[in-house]
């Protein structure tokens, strides 16, 4: 674990407030101005952050909290919470589903006042169950649907959009905007292929009255694609799903794609453009979209507002980016930690039951990546009129500042 | 269809063979099956793909990474094979200390790249275009794969009749006895790992551009490479390559044919099947102790 302090006050500010803290006093009022607005002493708000510092993992997730990192900057630039400076308690959780419950009881033992992370939907599951009685507020980014259920998880807020919202949008793409009607789908096996792929069975059968042609489901270290994608191309599919966490899956299924010359429209969750995909043709890429947050996107008349891209141009700076900006400005960490920092100005208070009772009637606040709405039973924020699609190859256009940003794929 | 399950078979068995010969490799003499290999192997993928490695001719630098895989596998031999079997040469430590070793790649890969995988192309002349002939698609590069695995498998072969491959055997087969008759066998361990290292290397050369390099690629081929090892059996090279083969038709298969993610079931399934029936492995060797 480590833990420090975000300095919250000026040194002018702290003699401000020590000189009026003693003026008080003099006056025999000293002991409510120094008691915390949460009413229990001095205390300053504490995070806790869950983050693999150590594994295979770490590498390729710290670009996912730097958003974070840019929130605890921008907080203590505005005087830290309640006046205070902010401590934040980092625990590695090694990016393992089975680190979790030794993760939880350390952050039981911090009692901070809310938590970020972890990563990842098996992490987040082990994680918001393990904390489950602890009552400790958290949002860590994880899509399943379950996540956003107030009944069950009454403690954790999803500011990610969920599986059945990105398979609606999907599904909406395929059959509605493009006008597909053999549509397929290959997820790897795991939470959330299984996930996902149930959800968008459901959202063909209840909005459109029909079924997948071909459902493909591979194991995660699967060396070869082409049977799979074989089995698409047999099923005559033209619309395809395509939801795996493995950017390697992903690049084997485009290969055995270009290798048998079958280009089907493919929309996907992860927009990110790496080096690998390069050597596909342009015909396969241009075809392939993803679902994302509509106010990361653009199109010819509408921009990104310019507080979305100062914060881009601030991840793509950030060295802990390395690269994977769209990873960074989608994750949901920036916009959980300026809603904590509003939510606790506003309540003046660091005590959890009434920050839950504050989140729970959160309607319509700005984030960067889409407006955030909360109720007591629905903790999935996200609205489904903020999920759109995007161009994968808008990428490699300047509006996208390094990738990061999107083009709206025509007709949404 | 069934011409891609073929061609798939002998394409990804031949990586899974020479997966489980590294295994036998260093597994003669030590008796130990090192469960690193597969990182080894993800080590030598990625600094394929990385500079500055990456940038020099094709040749040069798979023998660099051949050579730096070697090493870091002689570095394993030092502090999580050898100190173990000083102890006792029949001591099962190395489980854990070369499980342990693995981690601690891992670690490292996990600090130096993401999970973003990297292309890593074949070597002049070979490209992965694919071709078509009668009915079979396959690249030029697929082909070089499953010829470098049989080449792989006479060279070990060649290795094995050689006063090195007696005294190997000797020491697999009583190591205190071999140092009694004046074999070091700490030396040919030491060997050993050398050769196993390099020949993890050159398996990461060959896999980088099939499935690209990624620092999660080692588990997957340790594990398929372990049923290879399986069921071809212990120290058989030939039996290893052909199980490897096998395996890989059979996932293949699965793919294609199996319901949606049951793959693993059906590789699983057929591999206990086949040890059920030829428990000495496929070519059913059994292990000769000459005393």
């Amino acid at each position: 674990m480590v833990t420090y302090r975000m300095d919250g006050m000026s040194r002018r500010g702290f003699l401000t407030g020590a000189a009026s803290a003693a003026a008080l006093g003099a006056l025999g009022l000293g002991a409510a101005a120094c008691g915390s607005p949460a009413g229990g002493g001095a205390k300053a708000a504490r995070i806790g952050w869950v983050e693999p510092k150590t594994g295979r993992l770490a590498a390729a997730y710290k670009p996912i909290y730097v958003g974070a990192r840019l929130a605890l900057e921008d907080v203590k630039a505005a005087g830290g919470m309640l006046g205070e400076a902010v401590e934040v308690s980092e625990h590695d959780d090694k990016g393992s589903p089975a680190s979790q419950p030794a993760v939880a009881q350390r952050l039981i033992r911090d009692e901070p006042t809310f938590v970020v992370g972890p990563t990842g939907s098996s992490q987040v599951l082990a994680s918001v169950t393990a904390l489950a009685r602890a009552k400790l507020i958290q949002s860590a980014w994880g899509g399943a649907e379950l996540l956003g259920d107030g009944d069950r998880f009454p403690h954790h807020y999803q500011l990610v959009y969920n599986t059945t919202q990105q398979a609606r949008v999907a599904a909406r793409f395929l059959h509605e905007v493009r006008g597909l009607r053999r549509i397929g789908i290959i997820v790897e096996n795991s939470e959330f292929g299984t996930s996902i792929r149930d959800a968008v069975v459901r959202t063909l059968r209840d909005a459109y009255s029909t079924k997948p042609v071909a459902v493909e489901v591979f194991e995660v270290d699967a060396s070869d694609m082409t049977p799979f994608v074989r089995n698409l191309e047999r099923a005559g599919v033209d619309g395809l799903g395509l939801f795996t966490g493995q950017p390697q899956a992903t690049v084997l299924i485009l290969r055995a794609m270009a290798a048998s010359d079958f280009h089907p429209v493919i929309v996907s969750h992860d927009l990110n453009y790496i080096d690998a995909l390069g050597e596909f043709p342009r015909a396969l890429l241009d075809g392939f979209f993803g679902t994302t947050y509509r106010g990361l996107t653009y199109t010819g008349e509408e921009k990104p507002s310019d507080e979305v891209r100062k914060l881009v141009e601030r991840i793509n700076r950030h060295p802990d980016t390395a690269g994977l900006g769209y990873s960074a400005v989608t994750s949901p960490y920036y916009d959980y930690m300026m809603l904590m920092a509003k939510v606790v100005e506003d309540t003046r208070s660091l005590d959890p039951a009434k920050l839950k009772a504050a989140l729970d009637r959160v309607s319509g606040h700005a984030g960067i990546r889409a407006k955030v709405s909360f109720t007591a039973k629905r903790h999935s924020g996200i609205a489904d009129e903020d999920i759109t699609i995007g161009t994968l190859m808008s990428a490699k256009e300047p509006e996208s500042l390094g990738g990061v940003l999107r083009r709206r794929a025509d007709g949404v | 269809m069934i011409a891609d399950i073929l061609v798939a078979g002998l394409v990804f068995g031949s990586l899974y063979g020479l997966v489980a010969m590294g295994f036998n490799v260093l597994h003669r003499p030590t008796n130990v099956v090192n469960f690193a290999q597969g990182e080894l192997i993800m080590i030598g993928a990625m600094l394929m793909a990385a500079t500055p490695i990456g940038g020099l001719p094709w040749a040069v630098a798979a023998a660099c990474v051949m050579a730096v895989v070697a090493v870091v596998a002689l570095a394993e031999e030092r502090v999580a094979v050898t100190p173990v079997l000083r102890r006792s040469s029949h001591a099962a430590g190395w489980v854990i200390t070369t499980l342990a070793f693995s981690l601690l790649i891992a670690e490292a890969a996990g600090r130096l790249w993401t999970d973003q995988p990297s292309t890593v192309a074949p070597p002049w002349p070979l490209s992965m275009d694919v071709e078509h002939v009668a009915g079979f698609r396959f690249s030029s590069y697929q082909v070089g794969v499953v010829v470098v695995a049989v080449a792989a498998v006479l060279l070990l072969g060649l290795l094995d009749r050689s006063r090195l491959g007696t005294a190997l055997r000797a020491v697999a087969a009583d190591r205190d006895g071999a140092r009694l008759r004046g074999i070091d066998p700490t030396a040919l361990t030491r060997r050993s790992f050398l050769l196993g290292g390099a020949l993890a290397g050159l398996t990461g050369v060959l896999a980088a551009p099939l499935l690209l390099a990624s620092v999660t690629m080692g588990l997957g081929l340790l594990i398929k490479g372990f049923a290879a090892l399986a069921v071809g059996g212990i120290g058989d090279n030939r039996g290893v390559l052909v199980a490897g083969w096998v395996l890989g038709t059979v996932e293949a298969a699965g793919a294609a044919y199996a319901s949606p993610g049951s793959q693993s079931v059906v590789l699983f399934a057929a591999m206990l099947l086949i040890l059920l029936i030829r428990p000495n492995g496929l070519r059913g060797l059994a292990v000769q102790r000459h005393v």
